[in-house]
Order: structure tokens, then C-alpha cells, then sequence
């Protein structure tokens, strides 16, 4: 049990000044330490000891308040709250925007694409309608060269017909101009009307081969 | 392999429609006894005796708590639940903020995960150690102190709590089929999810900045100023670990909750992370090694302490880090899901030094603390506890799997 007036009560200010009153008066009597006053930045407890503190289990606490310890992190809050919001808001719209653009260009790459491959089928389609178009030409033209061909082929085959019929023609005509002649010879008088007789069945041939044929 | 719970669903909707003795009976009974099932009754059991004797008995007879060390085990396994609930925020910022499509169908399990890991593993939590349940809103309504790294921490807990239930409820919704508060929900997305990663990173960095109140009782290896950023950069590789382990162990063992779109996106998923992980963990390493530097403890580096900073540095981050390059190199998959195990365990043994391990390091080895059996049983139940909810919760609700009438979200 503590003696009367072991524990005071009363401000700080007042109690630091009655612990070195009662050290100074006594020499001897109590270490030169008041425990508390500066340990953890001064506490609410104060303690005067005749031996030393260590020995009555108070330890060495250094003289730096707990706030002071914690006051940079603290401190640390509000600009961590003020500034996280901008850095975490603009990461967001880094990403978004980045997500825009991909989209967008992903867009035009599917638009460009589109529109290569319609580009691409109009002129396929253009190029197959032109071949049909030539191919359909060199049906015509060569269409044309056979019906000309087999026109030339007919005019040579009329041609030749004509010939046969004016060679025919000819050597009728021969053959009654010799009949002629040996009737002349077998008569033995040149007459007149014989010879006229003779003489115009050899005009034909000299003629045109339309206004001869029958 | 099936999902065991997923079975006994007929029993559920008779329960839904008659609540009798008879029907909750049946229901329990029909829950298949495979080995996880049992062992995850045994311990619920087993926790809620703990949780019983804790708010009765009280801490002294269930925890081997004293004056020099008043926060046991149950405080670092807190402190890396928060760090693998950081999947939460890292796949929405993923998907929702840098535009990578392909986490989409990761991120509700990310959230459901992150939510359930602070409401129970953070918040469930908390009211064993500090007890009086009805003050726990006091920091916020009635006494805050806002010069005080815990009030930070609290009014960080409790914002980003709502957030991450604003965040998951259109699962719930999807499933209750209520359209408009979905439409709503789904409407204040980005909001949403920006504020949960401001809120994510004081968190994060404030769990951090708690132990900077402790100067002399944390190692000089681990102490640092920079100890908040720390804690926030190492959250970032757990979160994305924590999403490839999600997909390891959803696509095994809860398969028939899951859907194509959920397992054909897994791989890409793994890729990115592995990608994103490596590149982070190795700055992480540099500003680690650059801090002790700084701080010239080197000579540490001789005594025992020194050995578990080498290995946490070089087994639990070098290692993991160089595992994740190499397998987002090679494309191989399994060398990833390996690196996600280890980066977690590595993030977990961090907390764990930093909390316990390395804490009152100066003591004599007769009063450091050790936990007791009780306590390991409530880790274990928090664990198992978180496990089974979300387990009902992905079977349940379009979770893992699309919804067929919701096509975005």
C-alpha cells in the first residue's frame, strides 16, 4: 500500500514542478528522472523512482509521440483520396478510349474490307461480262465467216455449174456446127439459109450466164 | 469433382417453403458426409464452444494472452485475410478500371471472396479480441480520433465493408430476381469500384502504419517508414494470386457451380496475373532491400532474425516472382497456379512475422507468447467458416456462372 500523498493529482505543469521540487529537496532519495515527462512525447503518467526505471519494468521508450510516428502515413490520406480518383479515372478512360479506338478500327478494317471485296466482285463481274461479250462477238463474227464461207463455197459451185452448162454448150453447139458442116459436105451446095442456121445457135455462149439460163 | 453441398438442394427448397423440426433435420442429414464435410462440421462445432467460452469465460481462459503481448495469433491472421481479401479490389480494377475483359467472369467470386474475408476473417474477428460487440461502431458515431492510425483503419474498415456488400449484392439480387435494385447497383458500378480501391489502399497501407506505433517492439529488419507502402504493394500480387487460387480451387472442387465462360477464361486470367505479379513482386523486393539499405541493418543479418528476413525475402518473394515470369514466358499454366500457392503463403508468413514472429523480438524467449489450443481452434473455425458460406453462397447464386436472364453485368 502507498504511503498518504504517494499519488498527486493535478495539471501537468503543476505536477512536473512539485517532482523536481521533491528531487531537489531530497538528493538521494529519487534517480533525477521523471518518468513520463518526455518518454512517448510526454504521457498523462508521471513517476518518480529511487531506483532506476528499467529496474521497475519501464522500459526505454524513446521520447517520440505515437501521432508523430503515424503522422507521415496519415498524412498520406487525403492526397491519397484526392488523387487516386484522377489516376484511377484516367486509366479508366485511357482503357475506354482505347477500346473505342480498336472498335472504330475495327470498323473501317471491316468496312475496307467490304468494300474491297464488292470493289473486287463488280470488276470480276465486269470482266465476265465483257469476256461474254467478246465471246459473244467472236460467235457472230465467226457466225458471219461461215455463211460467207459457205456463200463463196455456193457461188464457186454455181460457178463451176455454169461452166459444166457453157462447156456442155459449147460442144453441142460444136457438134451441130460438125453435123452441119457434113451435111454442108454431103450436099455439096453452099446454101444460104444452111449457113445463117449454123450460125446463130453459135451467138449464145457469148452471152451472160443469167439471161442465158433458163 | 462435385461441389458436396450442391446435393442436398431439393432439401433446401422443401425448407424454404415448411420450416419444421422434420425438414431441418432432413436437410442436414442429406448433406453428403464426404471427409471435408465432416471435418468442416467438427470444427464449426468445435468454434462455436470457443466462441461460447470466449464471451463468458473470457480472453484469459481462452487465449494465452498477457500484458507484454495483448494481441495474439488472431491479429496477423486477421491482417493477411485483409491482404488476400485484396483479390477483391484487384480484379475489379482488373476488369472494371484497366479494361481486361478477360477477368470478367472473375470478378464476382473475387468480391464475394473479399466480402467474406473482411466481414468474418476482419470484422467477425475483431469482436474476439476486443470484446463488447454493441461499441464497435463507436469510432465512427461517437468518439472518432482523428489523429489515431486505428481510427483510419476502422473507418476504412466499416466504408469499404459497404462497398464491397454494394458490390456483391447483384449476385443476391440476381438470384432473389429483384431487376430494379439490380439495375440500380449495377448502375453506380465504376463509382463504386474506384472508391473501394481508395479505400483499399489506406486500408491496406494502414494496417501497416499500425505497427509503426511500436517502434521498439518490432525487429529493425521489418520496422520501417515505409512500411504502409509495403503492405499496399504486397496487397496487390496477394489479391491476384488470391484470384488464380480462387480459380484453382473453384474449377476442382465446385465445378458443377461454375459455367464454360467461368473455366474457359481461367488460363487467360492466370497469364495476366502471373504477368502483373512478377513485375510487382520484384519492385517490391527492390524497395524491400533498398529500405534496409536505408537503414543500414545489415549486421542483422547474422543472428536468426536475419535468416527468416532471407528467406522470406528470397524463398517467399525472389522465388515465386522468378516462378510467375517463368511460367507467363513459357505459357504454362501449372507453373503459374504453383507461384499463386507460394505467393499467398508468402504474403501470409509476412503478416505472421510482422505481427508475431518479429514482434517483442527483445523479450526473453519464457515470456514470448505462444497460441493456445483454443486459439488455433477459432482460426481454424473462421477459416472453415468462410469456406462453407461461400461455398453455399457460389452454389446458390450466380457466383461462379452467369445468370441466363442478367447477359451483362
Amino acid at each position: 500500500t502507498c504511503p498518504t500523498g504517494a499519488l498527486v493529482f493535478g495539471k501537468r505543469e503543476e505536477l512536473l514542478r512539485l517532482a523536481r521540487q521533491r528531487i531537489a529537496k531530497s538528493p538521494g532519495k529519487y534517480v533525477d528522472h521523471i518518468y513520463g515527462e518526455k518518454e512517448m512525447g510526454g504521457t498523462n503518467w508521471l513517476y518518480l523512482s529511487p531506483v532506476p526505471h528499467a529496474e521497475l519494468g519501464q522500459p526505454e521508450v524513446g521520447t517520440t509521440s505515437v501521432p508523430e510516428l503515424t503522422a507521415g502515413a496519415l498524412g498520406a490520406v487525403p492526397m491519397v483520396a484526392g488523387l487516386w480518383p484522377v489516376f484511377l479515372g484516367g486509366a479508366y478512360a485511357i482503357s475506354k478510349r482505347r477500346e473505342k479506338v480498336a472498335a472504330e478500327e475495327q470498323a473501317n478494317a471491316v468496312s475496307d474490307a467490304v468494300k474491297t471485296a464488292e470493289e473486287k466482285a463488280a470488276a470480276s463481274l465486269e470482266a465476265a461480262l465483257a469476256k461474254a461479250e467478246k465471246e459473244k462477238e467472236t460467235a457472230l463474227e465467226n457466225a458471219a465467216k461461215e455463211q460467207e464461207t459457205a456463200l463463196a463455197a455456193k457461188d464457186e459451185e454455181s460457178a463451176a455449174a455454169i461452166a459444166k452448162i457453157q462447156e456442155e454448150a459449147a460442144a453441142k453447139i460444136a457438134k451441130a456446127e460438125k453435123a452441119t458442116a457434113k451435111t454442108k459436105a454431103a450436099s455439096g451446095t453452099a446454101r444460104a439459109p444452111a449457113k445463117k442456121a449454123a450460125k446463130a445457135p453459135a451467138k449464145p455462149p457469148k452471152v451472160s450466164p443469167d439471161k442465158k439460163e433458163p | 469433382m462435385r461441389d458436396a453441398l450442391a446435393l442436398p438442394l431439393r432439401q433446401l427448397k422443401e425448407l424454404r417453403t415448411k420450416v419444421t423440426k422434420e425438414s431441418i433435420k432432413d436437410f442436414l442429414l442429406s448433406i453428403p458426409r464426404t471427409p471435408f464435410n465432416v471435418f468442416s462440421a467438427v470444427i464449426l462445432a468445435l468454434g462455436c464452444l470457443v466462441t461460447l467460452l470466449r464471451f463468458t469465460a473470457g480472453l484469459g481462459f481462452v487465449t494465452n494472452l498477457d500484458d507484454n503481448t495483448p494481441w495474439g495469433v488472431w491479429n496477423p491472421f486477421k491482417i493477411a485475410g485483409v491482404a488476400l481479401s485484396a483479390c477483391g479490389y484487384c480484379a475489379c480494377a482488373a476488369y472494371y478500371i484497366f479494361g481486361l475483359k478477360h477477368y470478367k467472369a472473375v470478378v464476382r467470386p473475387a468480391i464475394t471472396c473479399a466480402f467474406l474475408g473482411y466481414l468474418i476473417a476482419m470484422v467477425g474477428m475483431l469482436h474476439y479480441d476486443v470484446g463488447q460487440p454493441w461499441r464497435l461502431v463507436f469510432p465512427i458515431v461517437i468518439s472518432q480520433g482523428t489523429t489515431s492510425i486505428l481510427f483510419e483503419v476502422g473507418v476504412c474498415v466499416f466504408l469499404y465493408l459497404c462497398v464491397l456488400f454494394a458490390e456483391w449484392t447483384p449476385a443476391a439480387f440476381e438470384w432473389l430476381g429483384w431487376d430494379k435494385i439490380r439495375a440500380f447497383v449495377i448502375k453506380i458500378t465504376l463509382p463504386m469500384t474506384i472508391f473501394g480501391i481508395i479505400l483499399s489502399t489506406m486500408h491496406q497501407s494502414s494496417l501497416g502504419a499500425l505497427i509503426l506505433t511500436s517502434p521498439g517492439k518490432l525487429h529493425p529488419l521489418w520496422y520501417s517508414a515505409y512500411i504502409p507502402v509495403f503492405f499496399f504493394i504486397s496487397s496487390m500480387f496477394a489479391g491476384l494470386s488470391m484470384v488464380v487460387v480462387e480459380g484453382v480451387l473453384s474449377s476442382r472442387w465446385q465445378r458443377n457451380a461454375t459455367d464454360e465462360a467461368y473455366l474457359n477464361s481461367l488460363d487467360g486470367v492466370a497469364l495476366s496475373s502471373a504477368r502483373g505479379c512478377s513485375l510487382i513482386m520484384i519492385g517490391y523486393l527492390c524497395i524491400r532491400v533498398f529500405d534496409l539499405a536505408m537503414s543500414n541493418s545489415w549486421a542483422y543479418f547474422s543472428t536468426g532474425y536475419g535468416a527468416l528476413c532471407l528467406l522470406e525475402l528470397i524463398g517467399f518473394v525472389l522465388a515465386p516472382a522468378i516462378l510467375y515470369a517463368a511460367g507467363a514466358r513459357e505459357k504454362r499454366i501449372g507453373l503459374i497456379k504453383l507461384a499463386a500457392f507460394w505467393t499467398v503463403a508468402g504474403v501470409i508468413l509476412n503478416r505472421f512475422i510482422i505481427y508475431l514472429f518479429a514482434l517483442n523480438w527483445q523479450l526473453p524467449p519464457d515470456e514470448r507468447y505462444s497460441p493456445s489450443a483454443m486459439e488455433i481452434i477459432l482460426l481454424l473455425f473462421i477459416v472453415v467458416l468462410i469456406i462453407t458460406v461461400y461455398r453455399v453462397i457460389c452454389w446458390l447464386m450466380p457466383v461462379l456462372r452467369g445468370h441466363s436472364g442478367y447477359a451483362d453485368h
